[in-house]
């Protein structure tokens, strides 16, 4: 009965450090960002933006969407990696295209390490895909209009957005992510 | 007589003008010039001018009607981080002008702006300078 116990709370003990140690892996290697990334918090403190929240994170924190009050009416920002974008009005973001798309992308040597891609859509937009330069298709999830995600850093990628009739309606290309 | 002298008047201090804000206008930018350069260096940066844990601002204007373009960041380690930006994004100041903030992790960073690997040569208007 004893030994269960003393097992029992070993395990427990090594659940908690492997945790603990994953967290920390994580977090040192940027897979975890601090939420809000810390560029787009700058940009709030700079701005004076209020009542800040969330409106998509990718798996790994790289790419991040931003909603807020400034003057009383509803302004967007976006976050990819180390680079924040200002804040801009919701109500004209998306007046010439129903698609607002950026991607940004890292590494340490040559080629990039990775690729994250982040915007806004507008509700005319059924399905978003990520169609990449090998030929797969990665859909891409959106909520409430907005759309963070994580894709290969080693291809290039177009997202293209299609129409509830399927028809395409607006594309960004982005080029395949390299120092040079 | 007195018409002659005032055109003559206007013409020196137009020229004067001119002159004065030429090189005030030219000196804003940290890089004017094609991307790549003659080099085949396919991008400008500089080192911060601001403190770690601030944001670097970063403005770009380049050629009307060309393709996507990077800012970019190099960390004093060598990492690097690229975010693309097109000349019509929403977050744009205006058309081809654009601007962005980049977290400064350590006075060693440089920032700047990339033309992407394997597209056309295109001349940009780089500064990476607190305040824009």
């Amino acid at each position: 009965m004893m030994n269960r116990k003393r097992i029992l709370t070993v395990a427990a003990f090594s659940l908690i450090v492997l945790g603990l140690a994953t967290g920390g892996i994580a977090w040192a290697t940027g897979l975890i960002g601090s939420d809000p990334p810390p560029a787009l918090k700058n940009e709030i403190a700079s701005s004076g933006v209020t009542q800040v929240t969330r409106a998509a994170r990718s798996p790994s924190g790289a790419a991040y969407v931003a909603r807020g009050m400034q003057g009383g009416q509803r302004v967007v920002a976006l976050a990819i990696g180390d680079a924040a974008t200002r804040w801009v009005p919701e109500a004209t973001l998306l007046r010439s295209s129903p698609m607002a798309a950026n991607g940004g992308a890292g590494g340490t040597g040559a080629d990039a390490d990775w690729f994250a891609v982040a915007g806004f859509v507008s509700s005319e937009v059924a399905r978003l895909v990520a169609v990449q330069t090998d030929g797969s298709e990665v859909d891409i999830t959106v909520t409430d209009g907005a759309f963070a995600v994580d894709l290969d850093p080693d291809v290039g990628v177009t997202v293209v957005a299609f129409d509830h009739a399927g028809t395409e309606i607006a594309r960004r290309e982005f080029p395949t992510n390299s120092m040079g | 007589m007195v018409k002659k002298h005032r055109l003559a008047i206007s013409l020196l201090v137009s020229c004067l003008a001119m002159v004065i804000a030429t090189p005030a206008l030219a000196a804003y930018w940290d890089y004017q010039g094609n991307l790549p350069m003659a080099s085949g260096q396919r991008y400008y940066v500089k080192y911060t001018n601001a403190s770690p844990g601030t944001s670097q601002s970063v403005r770009m204007s380049w050629t009307v009607g060309s393709h996507c373009m990077n800012f970019l960041k190099i960390a004093s380690g060598g990492g690097w981080t690229t975010f693309n930006i097109c000349g019509s994004d929403p977050w744009c100041i205006s058309y081809y002008n654009c601007s962005i903030g980049i977290l400064v992790d350590s006075i060693h960073d440089k920032f700047g702006c990339q033309n992407p690997p394997n597209l056309s040569t295109v001349y940009v208007n780089c500064r990476a300078t607190n305040p824009l």
